[in-house]
Parts: structure tokens; C-alpha cells; sequence
């Protein structure tokens, strides 16, 4: 039979979100007949969702970019690589020449966290450029874990995750992960596992003020108002040690502050915050006592405590709560995860540790902090187009799409525009990467091979899953590794060739390697790993450094059993390395070796969000974001199949809003906020209570210049134009996304005469 | 844990377009789709990701851990399909720009509310894009045709497709002018003047008579009558019906049948909070003695014209029994009928000796499901007081009964100013291009959808495809210059409107007694109270406007 015609199974782990589920890709030749969840695997068990069985498509979107482009007096020509980065080097080289490297500001997407390349390579042109000017998707959405993490356990990944394989009770606070498939917890199958954990008797309550399909599925739903999450959990906290229910049990020996904590909530009684929260005074001790007594549990919270006004608090809360009722790092609460290929938190001294990098530089324009080397992305746009000494004239964007994303699309927009270069690693001409002069454009994610080195530092148990590539790169194509490695060289001058740069980088990691004393290759000769590891250069080799020098490694002979990639290869469905195990202290790397549990940057917003509670809450509508399960925030918008259907892109408000307003579903409406105005068609239903209106992100609005037809085919609104870069969580600066005060009124139209 | 496609299935295939897997089946492109009384989720196929669940428009889709009681039978149907109709999973192209662009702005009048009216309006809105606009012209105060006045009160879910019509008449594109009788008030040829194209979405609602003596006897009616009056029809609010007997016979049984059946046997505490079922003929049914009805079809079990979902539901209620005379049950068996797939009727004759073989419990109400016996005459001094048939050995048989209905089929009504096809009761049309006779040629921007076009068959949701057909035709119509610009402008429709219709109801006026409609039943407890009569619903939808003023 024609190999073109024999149809062959790829397994392959989904890289679209943070769940890792593993595929079952079909394949006839070149094309994709069927992707279907691999049911050997041995995470996700069989489990998939709708953007996974789309890989097929996204390869073969027409819109989809295969060759680098150029920009040339205003239009776009393709072009070979060599002239790509010939073209980078003229762009970029004077103006780190003339204004020195800070002038080149860098943006990378929440995408290369989903890609073995975007997570290795990224250092290489990184290094080359030297810019302290670094931007994150992060700094949107989860800056306040982050934050909340380095200064309670010493550095900003280590994040407890909740256990939900075997938890008694667990609390999800402004998180819908039945639809989103969860976030900050890698967990395949969000749905089967909530299903589980009732099925054995355990217990879901969902804190939200939607009635999302997770609350649907809940045993309770607590119906919160919008922005009351850091004010609730304080009264949960004050509830505890007002009942005398704090039981950090053995965690005491690693705790410090506990009394602070307790002075500080002393004035946060439930009917104190029933007010601002919604919910009635007994309800909220009922809930800490829930949370109490439980023989394990664990509070989790996600976008809608991370992207408010008070995200830090909140999130330091979640966290004070775990510990207060003892289910810090014990099965069933909230657990740190030992990743294979291992992390900050498994190198180093144990107990050791400089402590939350943050503030040792500012930006020139508001003076925000960095925190763990990277500027707020709300602060990007300023300092682009505000004049002076110091002003970005060029960036260098990486699998993002801020003017999407970010709030103040149009100040964005404009700003990028004004940039003398803007050079982009990207598959799609969007509304970011249309302002650039030159774009290189990565594989399809069914190019390339896959590990999660980001994700299984998240993951709800430890995991290694490696998937070569489902199909060969095109002749005239280049892998994110080579684009990024090339990019380096380009912006040093060194000439070197690829090779050069992922051998200059590979050295690097076996130093670093070498001299860890938690690794197995501690003390090993430099040359001996380097000689083991092998000549061929690319993702692969330094992967397999990260598993053979990790916690699981074979430490290049040291530890026969270990693993190495070869072994996690010949394991197509992965390797299973068990379920979450307690880690402290070892995971600590505080400087005291301690876990703080009242950290000063925090304790100081608490006056904040006093004065919160003192203004009266405005008559008017507050605006919350929402996932869907065939959106993945600003991109998979051109894929096909996942726009079918009704429009998703629509504001959702409640009946009694709606009768006031004389809006009815389907009608088109305005809606405006301090920092501008869209307008919507509006889906009135009861999911959402009084008083709040939903819009999701994510959205094309304008199309200009862009290359993304099927997005472009259904009306929507970037609900960005509503969010102002001003408006942000104190200490960790990230956006206020959820909770944003709007009106909103009927647009009339022709239809409504004669 | 799949999701499960129950009763509710309208067959308008809104989930297979979201389908990430494409398990649902038959899909529109297949052969069988047409021929299919419901479709069916691949179990071992589909993910569980509930997009079609959300996408239903009858939320007839359930994940198969919540299944409702009541519909837990459907888990087994769906996967049983798939034992009779194997299919390889495969994933579908699907494209979202649109297929028929319009080439210049177009003015479409629809006539009629109902399901294949507003399909055609989402079809034309969908592949026409922008320059599309459309005007609603509809006869009666209230839109949506059957989904109103012909779905029984009960069928809730089956409503609910209006949800996604009520947003269309929300689009900025779309006008409403209820209350306008086109070919009366305002003619055909005036109409066709002010717009580009006009879609005729009329329906058919003539009953089919028996053609035996005694058909006209009080007592006797058609069912249309019966199911216009519970639903509060403003034409058949009116009617009175004699439920002093305790028989009461329907001749035919598709699915008016049944649920004509299933309302004179329910429990009216149960329509009152599960319906919105007219006050009238809920206060009617309270005194009603009706203690069985007999549903009689004159062919055999596997000719049964009700579906199998129906028979399915049916089965589950709980205010009543459902009989087979075994005897009956015999008839026929091996013919399988054309319209059903060789499952279908499977099921259907498997339910049906599941039934025959039930005692049914002495006392309760009883829905007989007769089979094999042909109307002979209607007898009675002055009214209906019993039904001859005769048996399939051509014995007579005599049942004893005080009201009879007949749902053996509708016709269309001709409307002035248009051809009519007098034998088969509908518009002539070539692929909804109405001709000029049934052999004649194309009347330039005259088009038809729905019952009126192809005659009374299907659900709701097959005239989703009958609509597309339509709308393709008018659009390349208007690619290829076959519509003439037209004579006046959406000023002079106003204008004729204010002289010929000046009772027009428009949206907002509509939407002042859909909310009446809805508050009156929170108050009462029920899902809503209809409004029954012209005069109240005009004086709801204008109550401070004078008459002939513009809204």
C-alpha cells in the first residue's frame, strides 16, 4: 500500500493549554484525519477538548504564515531566512548602537509556556540583546501568585497546587475549570476528577458570582459580588482564629508571622465584609468552618481573584487559608509538585534563598517595579510613546499579541505603530504583529516535538510525557530553536552559526548542572555531560540534560534507574512518577528557610482595601471576563470548527438588568467604562446575577492590516477598550481585568420603526 | 460519560456544526439525514466536551450522568443507532465565511413567522452577510407560527426554539409587522413592490377531511381545531368541545395525534404548572370526563406515523397508561415503512409489544394506540355519539365515543394573487422559486419555504435545510440579476402600512406582551399565560397610541 494512503497514530501532548492532555493524532500522509484523546496516556487517561482535535486545521490554516515576511515601503513580501534576519540586523543593530539595548523593549506570549523551544531558547537572543526592558503575558494574569509565591516560599514557581485527586473538599474561587480546563494546576480532565472527587464522597463549593459550569456542578455555589474575593477570604481567616480553628499542625515548625496575621485580620469579621462581598455572615463562618473541619481540603483561586484590584491580597489569603487549617503540603490540600525536569525551587541550597526579586529596577515613565526581572505589561505602551530619554524605539514580540490582550488596545496600538522596528517571532499577521517590519514565523505545533517543562512544575502529579514531532518541517522552514538562536546572533554581531549559540547555551545549563549540589550531576566534569550528551544540537539535548540532572534523573550513570529522555521517549503514553508528595521545607527558598506569613508589601494593601470598604459600591453594572472552552485567549480564533455556532463574542446580562435598560437578547448595545467603549450584542441570562455583566476576551475588532479571515467573519469586541493601564493591583501591578465598573445601554437601530 | 441526544430533537443540526468530533448522526451531507426522526450521539465517539448541549435550541441534549429520569431510555437509544448504523469517526471540514454574498443591498419580505420563516431570515442574515435586510409580515398578532399554536403546551423545550428567533427579530437588520394580513389587507403584487424578493413561509394549515358521513356532526372536528383552541389561537379560542364522554377517539396517529391525546388524558394540575396551555381550555379539561382515548391508524404497528422519541416520551408519563391489543400488534409487522430507517421502526414495534404485553392498572387513564382500522362513518342523533370502522379483515367495528378528531394530514390555503398546486395542496416551486403553474416557469422574486413549499412533513428543525435551499436560489437570483430593483422604497411601506394595516403590531410592541405573557405566569406559577384574543393583544400592544397612528 501507498504510505500516503496507510493511515498511522501519533501520540502527542496537547501544547494549547495548561492541561498537557495526550492525543491520539490519525494521520494519512501529510493531513490529519482524526486527533482523539489517548486513552494510554497516563495523565489525561483519554481526555480531550474541542481545541485539541484542531491541531489538523491549525496546520492547514491558509492564514497561517510559512514563510518569514518583510515589510518593504508598507507591504508585506515574503522572504528567505537569510534576508529575514539580514533585515532584523539593519532594524535593530543601530538602534542598540545609537540608544544602547534598553531601547529594545521584548514582549513574550503566554504560547512559548506551551513549547519546549519558546522555554529554552528564549535566553539565547535574551543574553544577545541585554535589554532590562522585558515583558510577560504573566504580568496580565498571574502576577499576583507569582508575587504571593516568592514571598511565601522564596520564588515565584513554586505554587502549591490544589490535589483534587484526592481532596475531601476544595473551594474554587473565581475559577471555571470545567470550561477553562483549569490554570495554575495542571490537571487533565477537570471535569472527570470534580466528578470523582463527589463521587468519593468529597465535597466542591464554588465561590462565584456566575453560575458557571463548575458552580453548576457544585454541592454549593457561593454567589459572591464582583471584586469581594480578598475581603471574603479575609473574614474566612479572621472566622478561623476568631473560632479558634487555626491548626497549622506540623507547618508551625516552618512558619513565622502567624501573629501578625492574626492582628491584622482581627477587624475583618464576616459581617463586617457582607457588605462589599454579598454573602451573609453566617455563610462565610460556616465556610471557614467547612474548610476546618474537613478531613483534608483546599481553597483554589484563579482569574477572578488574580486579575482584580486586590489580586495580591487575595491570593496571599488563599494560601493563608491552606495553611491556617493545616492543609499545606499534605495529600488531599494544596501540594508542590516535583517536576522531572526540575525547577527553581529543587536547585540550590535548600532553605536558602535571595527571597522575592523584586523592585531592584523601574520603569522610567510610572517607576513600576520589576518583579523577577519583568516589567508590568501595563506600563509598555507609556513607555513607548512618552517622549524623553530612555523611550522604546523597538521590540521584539515573541508569541504574543498585547494590543489583543493588554488593556488600552488603541494607546497600544498606536504606540507600536510609532516604533522605528518591531520585529516579531510569530505565526499569524494580527493586530500586534502588523505594526512589525519583519516576521518569523515558528512550526505548527504538530512540527514540533513537545515537553512540558513549564507545566509539570503546575501539575497535580508528576508527570514526564515527550512527543517527537507529528510531521517533518517543510523544506525552507525553520524550528522556534533556530529562529531564536539565529535571532541571538543576529543581535550580538558574533556571526555564529546555530549550532554555535545552542552549544554556547547547552554549556551553560551542564555548568550550572554541575555546580547544583541538589543535582545528581553535581561535581561531574563539564566536558564528561557534555560527551554524554551528544552532538546533536537542539531542544532535545537539553532536555535530556534537565531529566538526567533532575530529581529523577540518572544523574549520567550516578542513579541506574534514573530517568533520561530516552527512557521518557520509549514511553509513548509517559511516565507516571506518582502522586504529589509533602516537600517542605525542602522546597523553601526563603532567605530565613521560613515561610512568612504576613509579608510586609502585602499587610501594607490592606489599608486599601479598607478604604474599598468604606465607598459605597456604584449603582452601575460591573464588568467580569469568562472562558469558553473553544477560546484560547487572543488566538485559535481563525480555527474553524472552534467558530461555528452561535457568536460567543456577546455580553451577558442578567434579566432585572436587562428589563431596566429595555434590552432584550440579541439587541446591540454600548458599553462604556472610564477608559473608553464597545459595542455589543447581548445575551441576557440568569448565569450572571444583578448587577454584573460578562464579556470575554480574546476578541478581534479590527481587522486591518491583519491576516486572520475567519476571525474576521464574526462580529465581536475587544473588551480590552474597556480596561485602562491605570487601574491595577497595587502591589504586584498587574491589570484589574475582572470587575471593571461600566454602563451599558441599548444602541437603536432601524429595526426598532416605523 | 457521553452526551445524549432525548426527545426534544428538532433535527435542526445546530449541534453537528459544533461537533469538535463530528459524532453526531446522521450529519446534514448524509443521505439518511432527511429521512432521520432525530439524531444520535456516537458514544464511543464523543468527548463529552457538552458544545452541542449548549448549541441545542431545545435543550434536548444531556450529558448522560444527568440524564432526566424520564429520558433515561435515550442513553440506549443513542448508542443502539450506532449498532445498526456503524460509522467511522472522521473529522469534517467546516467553514464559517459566507457561501452566497449578496451582491447589492436586498430588501427581502418574509411572510409568516414560523420556523422555516425565521430559518430563512437566519440563512439570508448568514450567507447574504451585510447588505441583506428583512421584513417579518405576519397575519396574526403573535409570531411564530406553529411554534405558538401548534406545539403542544406541554412540549416546553420544543418552545424554546423560539429563544433564538426572538434575537434574530433583535437584529438591527430585521423588522417585525405583525398583524397584517398579506393578500388581504395588503396584496401580493403591492408587496412584491416595495421589496426585492418575497418568501412565502405561510404554511399549511387546511385539515384534510375523512370523507365519511357524519364528519360534520357536532362532535366531530378536526384536530387542528382542538390543538388552535388549547394553545390559544385567536382564530380557535373560541371553539367549544364536549368532553361529558368518556371516549374520545383520534383518527390518525403522527405526533398532533398524540399530543392531542396526551393532553385530554394529563393530569390538569400537571398542564397547569408543566404548560402553557390556554386558561380556557385548562378550566375546560378540569371538568373533563374523558377517561380513554383511542388513537386508531388504519395501517399497522410498522407504519405508525407517530416517532419513535414521541412514542418514547409517551411511555413515561405519568397520568396514564399506554394500551396495545396485541391482536393489533400483529399487523403488518414485516412491512417497514418508507420514511423511518430500519432502527427506527425496530424500536418502535419493540416499545409498542412492550406495551401490548402490560396489564394496564385498572382505574387509571388509558391512551389506546389502535391499529388496522379504517373509518367508515360517524354516527349519532344530532351528535357524535360513536365511529364505525372497519378491520383489517374487513370486519365493522363500532367504538362508542363523544368527541372524534381527525389529524389525517393538512393542506395549504391559495392565497390571492399566487398560483396554487391544487393536488398537492402547496405552492408550485422549483427549489423554492415559485412558478407560475406547476409546470410553468419561475414568477421573478416570488419564493417559498416551509409547508407551503414542500407540504406538511418534517420537524421544526428540517426547515432549517428547506430554508437554505430557498435562500440559495434567491441569492443567486440576485448574483445573476434575476431581481428587479424595487418599485418603492422602505418609506413608501411605512406609508402603505399606516393606509392598509393600521393595527400593525411591531416588536417592541410584541415584546410589551411577551413580557405580559411572562409575568402573568410567574404570578400564576406557570411557565406563562397566553393572551388569547385579538382585541386583548392589540390593546397590550398599543396602550396609549391611538389607531392608525404610527408606533
Amino acid at each position: 500500500m501507498n504510505p500516503v494512503d496507510t493511515e498511522r497514530t501519533a501520540f502527542r501532548t496537547c501544547p494549547l493549554c495548561e492541561a498537557t492532555c495526550g492525543l491520539a493524532i490519525t494521520l494519512r500522509g501529510e493531513r490529519v484525519v482524526r486527533i482523539a484523546g489517548d486513552r494510554d496516556d497516563v495523565f489525561s487517561a483519554g481526555y480531550l477538548c474541542p481545541k485539541g482535535t484542531t491541531l489538523g486545521e491549525l496546520h492547514e490554516d491558509p492564514d497561517r504564515l510559512r514563510t518569514p515576511l518583510i515589510k518593504r515601503e508598507g507591504r508585506w513580501e515574503s522572504a528567505t531566512w537569510d534576508e529575514a534576519f539580514s533585515r532584523v540586523g539593519e532594524l535593530l543593530r543601530p538602534i542598540v548602537r545609537e540608544h544602547g539595548a534598553d531601547a529594545v523593549a521584548v514582549y513574550l506570549g503566554n504560547p512559548i509556556g506551551h513549547n519546549l523551544s519558546g522555554l529554552l531558547y528564549p535566553r539565547t537572543f535574551l543574553k544577545a540583546l541585554g535589554s532590562r526592558n522585558l515583558y510577560t503575558a504573566s504580568t496580565l494574569d498571574q502576577r499576583p501568585k507569582d508575587l504571593v509565591n516568592a514571598l511565601l516560599y522564596g520564588e515565584r514557581y513554586t505554587l502549591a497546587v490544589p490535589d483534587i485527586d484526592r481532596t475531601d473538599l476544595l473551594v474554587v474561587l473565581g475559577a471555571n475549570p470545567v470550561v477553562s480546563n483549569g490554570s495554575l494546576a495542571t490537571a487533565p480532565g477537570w471535569p472527570r476528577r470534580l466528578q470523582r472527587l463527589r463521587e468519593r464522597g468529597g465535597r466542591l463549593i464554588v465561590i462565584d458570582p456566575v453560575r458557571t459550569q463548575t458552580a453548576e456542578i457544585a454541592d454549593q455555589h457561593i454567589r459572591i459580588r464582583a471584586g469581594g474575593d480578598a475581603a471574603l477570604l479575609m473574614a474566612v481567616v479572621h472566622t478561623l482564629f476568631d473560632e479558634n480553628r487555626v491548626r497549622p499542625g506540623p507547618l508551625n515548625a516552618w512558619l513565622r508571622n502567624l501573629d501578625t496575621l492574626r492582628q491584622a485580620c482581627r477587624d475583618w469579621s464576616p459581617a463586617r465584609v457582607s457588605g462589599i462581598t454579598g454573602i451573609a455572615p453566617e455563610v462565610i463562618r460556616q465556610l471557614a468552618r467547612d474548610i476546618a473541619d474537613a478531613p483534608s481540603a483546599c481553597v483554589y483561586g484563579r482569574m477572578g481573584t488574580t486579575t482584580t484590584a486586590f489580586g495580591s491580597l487575595a491570593s496571599w489569603l488563599v494560601e493563608a487559608i491552606n495553611i491556617l487549617t493545616g492543609n499545606l503540603d499534605r495529600p488531599g490540600g494544596a501540594m508542590f509538585p516535583l517536576p522531572a525536569t526540575g525547577s527553581p525551587n529543587t536547585r540550590g541550597r535548600v532553605r536558602m534563598g535571595k527571597g522575592a526579586q523584586i523592585g531592584r529596577w523601574h520603569t522610567r515613565v510610572r517607576q513600576a517595579p520589576e518583579l523577577f526581572g519583568e516589567f508590568p505589561t501595563v506600563c509598555l505602551a507609556e513607555e513607548m510613546d512618552t517622549p524623553g530619554e530612555g523611550r522604546y524605539r523597538a521590540m521584539i514580540v515573541v508569541g504574543g499579541n498585547p494590543v489583543s490582550s493588554a488593556p488600552n488596545p488603541a494607546r497600544l496600538d498606536r504606540a507600536l505603530q510609532g516604533l522605528d522596528a518591531l520585529v516579531a517571532i510569530d505565526p499569524y499577521l494580527n493586530e500586534t504583529t502588523r505594526h512589525a517590519q519583519v516576521i518569523l514565523p515558528p512550526p505548527s505545533p504538530l512540527q514540533r516535538s513537545h515537553y512540558d517543562v513549564h507545566f509539570t512544575q503546575w501539575s497535580v502529579r508528576n508527570v514526564a510525557k515527550y512527543s517527537p514531532a507529528a510531521l517533518p518541517l517543510q523544506d525552507g522552514q525553520l524550528d522556534e530553536w533556530q529562529i531564536m538562536c539565529r535571532l541571538a546572533s543576529v543581535l550580538d554581531g558574533s556571526g555564529q552559526t546555530v549550532e554555535q549559540v545552542d552549544d554556547a547555551l547547552m554549556r551553560a545549563m551542564v555548568r550550572t548542572a554541575v555546580a547544583d549540589e541538589a543535582s545528581p550531576a553535581h561535581g561531574r566534569g563539564i566536558d564528561e555531560i557534555v560527551a554524554a550528551l551528544g552532538p546533536v544540537a537542539g531542544p532535545e539535548r537539553l532536555l535530556d540534560l534537565l531529566l538526567r540532572s533532575g530529581p529523577y534523573g540518572d544523574g549520567f550513570g550516578a542513579r541506574a534507574q534514573g530517568l533520561t529522555l530516552r527512557r521518557v521517549m520509549d514511553t509513548p503514553h509517559g511516565v507516571d512518577l506518582g502522586a504529589l508528595k509533602p516537600r517542605l521545607p525542602e522546597v523553601l527558598r526563603t532567605p530565613d528557610g521560613l515561610i512568612d506569613l504576613a509579608p510586609e508589601p502585602l499587610l501594607g494593601d490592606l489599608e486599601r482595601l479598607s478604604g474599598v470598604l468604606k465607598t459605597a459600591r456604584p449603582a452601575g453594572l460591573r464588568l467580569i471576563g469568562r472562558r469558553h472552552l473553544r477560546s484560547n485567549n487572543s488566538w485559535m480564533h481563525n480555527v474553524p470548527s472552534l467558530m461555528t455556532g452561535r457568536p460567543r463574542s456577546r455580553l451577558w446580562m442578567n434579566p432585572d438588568d436587562a428589563r431596566t435598560r429595555g434590552l432584550v437578547s440579541g439587541e446591540r448595545a454600548r458599553v462604556r467604562s472610564s477608559a473608553g467603549a464597545v459595542d455589543v450584542t447581548v445575551d441576557v441570562n440568569d448565569r450572571v446575577p444583578p448587577g454584573v455583566v460578562s464579556l470575554p476576551h480574546g476578541w478581534l475588532d479590527d481587522a486591518q492590516q491583519v491576516r486572520l479571515s475567519v476571525a474576521d467573519a464574526r462580529q465581536a469586541a475587544n473588551v480590552n477598550r474597556l480596561m485602562s493601564e491605570a487601574d491595577v493591583d497595587v502591589p504586584s501591578w498587574t491589570a484589574v481585568l475582572n470587575g471593571v465598573d461600566v454602563d451599558v445601554d441599548r444602541i437603536n437601530t432601524p429595526g426598532d420603526l416605523p | 460519560m457521553p452526551h445524549v441526544i432525548t426527545q426534544a430533537c428538532c433535527n435542526d443540526a445546530a449541534c453537528t456544526v459544533v461537533c469538535p468530533v463530528d459524532c453526531i448522526h446522521p450529519r446534514p451531507a448524509d443521505a439518511a439525514f432527511a429521512r432521520s426522526e432525530m439524531l444520535y450521539i456516537d458514544p464511543d465517539v464523543c468527548i463529552d466536551c457538552g458544545l452541542c448541549a449548549q448549541e441545542c435550541p431545545v435543550d434536548a441534549i444531556h450529558a448522560q450522568d444527568r440524564l432526566p429520569a424520564a429520558l433515561a431510555d435515550f442513553a440506549a437509544l443513542n448508542r443502539g443507532y450506532f449498532q445498526v448504523h456503524p460509522v467511522v469517526p472522521h473529522k469534517l471540514q467546516k467553514t464559517l465565511a459566507p457561501q452566497h454574498q449578496a451582491p447589492r443591498p436586498l430588501r427581502v419580505a418574509i411572510v409568516g413567522t414560523g420556523p422555516a420563516g425565521c430559518y430563512t431570515a437566519m440563512e439570508l442574515l448568514e450567507a447574504g452577510g451585510a447588505p441583506v435586510a428583512v421584513d417579518f409580515f405576519e397575519r396574526l398578532p403573535t409570531p411564530w407560527g406553529l411554534i405558538r399554536s401548534g406545539v403542544a403546551p406541554d412540549h416546553l423545550h420544543t418552545k424554546a426554539v423560539a429563544r433564538q428567533f426572538a434575537e434574530l427579530l433583535a437584529h438591527p437588520r430585521v423588522r417585525l409587522h405583525l398583524n397584517v394580513d398579506i393578500g388581504t389587507q395588503i396584496g401580493t403584487a403591492a408587496l412584491a413592490a416595495h421589496f426585492d424578493a418575497v418568501v412565502y413561509a405561510v404554511g399549511a394549515s387546511e385539515s384534510r377531511s375523512l370523507g365519511i358521513a357524519g364528519e360534520h356532526l357536532p362532535g366531530s372536528h378536526s384536530a387542528t381545531e382542538f390543538v388552535g383552541w388549547y394553545n390559544g389561537h385567536p382564530d380557535h379560542a373560541h371553539h367549544g368541545f364536549d368532553l361529558s364522554g368518556p371516549v374520545a377517539v383520534l383518527v390518525g396517529n403522527g405526533n398532533v395525534a398524540l399530543d392531542v391525546a396526551r393532553v385530554l388524558l394529563s393530569d390538569p394540575q400537571t398542564l397547569r404548572a408543566g404548560s402553557d396551555i390556554a386558561p380556557h381550555a385548562l378550566q375546560a379539561l378540569a371538568h373533563s370526563q374523558v377517561r380513554e382515548v383511542q388513537v386508531v391508524a388504519r395501517r399497522g404497528p410498522a407504519h405508525a406515523a407517530f416517532t419513535l422519541s414521541e412514542l418514547m416520551g409517551l411511555l413515561q408519563h405519568p397520568d396514564f397508561d399506554v394500551v396495545v391489543d396485541p391482536a393489533e400488534l400483529a399487523l403488518g409487522a414485516a412491512a417497514a415503512s418508507g420514511t423511518d430507517t430500519p432502527f427506527v421502526v425496530a424500536e418502535k414495534l419493540r416499545l409498542l409489544a412492550a406495551c401490548g404485553a402490560r396489564a394496564p392498572v385498572p382505574g387509571r387513564r388509558r391512551l389506546r394506540l389502535r391499529f388496522g382500522l379504517t373509518p367508515v362513518q360517524i354516527d349519532g342523533a344530532g351528535r357524535v355519539a360513536s365511529i364505525r370502522f372497519t378491520t383489517a379483515d374487513g370486519a365493522p367495528t363500532e367504538v362508542a365515543a363523544g368527541l372524534v378528531l381527525r389529524s389525517v394530514g393538512y393542506r395549504g390555503r391559495p392565497l390571492n394573487g399566487l398560483p396554487f398546486d391544487d393536488t398537492q395542496g402547496r405552492l408550485p416551486h422549483q427549489a423554492g422559486r415559485v412558478l407560475s403553474a406547476p409546470d410553468g416557469e419561475p414568477l421573478a422574486g416570488t419564493y417559498a419555504v416551509g409547508w407551503i413549499k414542500r407540504g406538511p412533513s418534517g420537524v421544526i428543525g428540517s426547515n432549517r435545510a428547506c430554508a437554505r435551499e430557498t435562500v440559495a436560489s434567491l441569492l443567486e437570483d440576485a448574483r445573476e440579476g434575476r431581481l428587479a430593483a424595487p418599485a418603492h422604497g422602505a418609506q413608501d411601506l411605512d406609508h402603505l402600512l399606516r393606509q392598509h394595516a393600521p393595527d400593525r403590531i411591531g416588536w417592541r410592541d410584541w415584546l410589551r406582551i411577551e413580557d405580559h405573557e411572562l409575568q402573568a405566569g410567574r404570578r400564576a406559577g406557570r411557565p406563562r399565560v397566553k393572551l388569547t384574543s385579538r382585541a386583548a393583544l392589540l390593546e397590550l400592544a398599543r396602550p396609549a397610541t391611538p389607531a392608525g397612528a404610527p408606533a
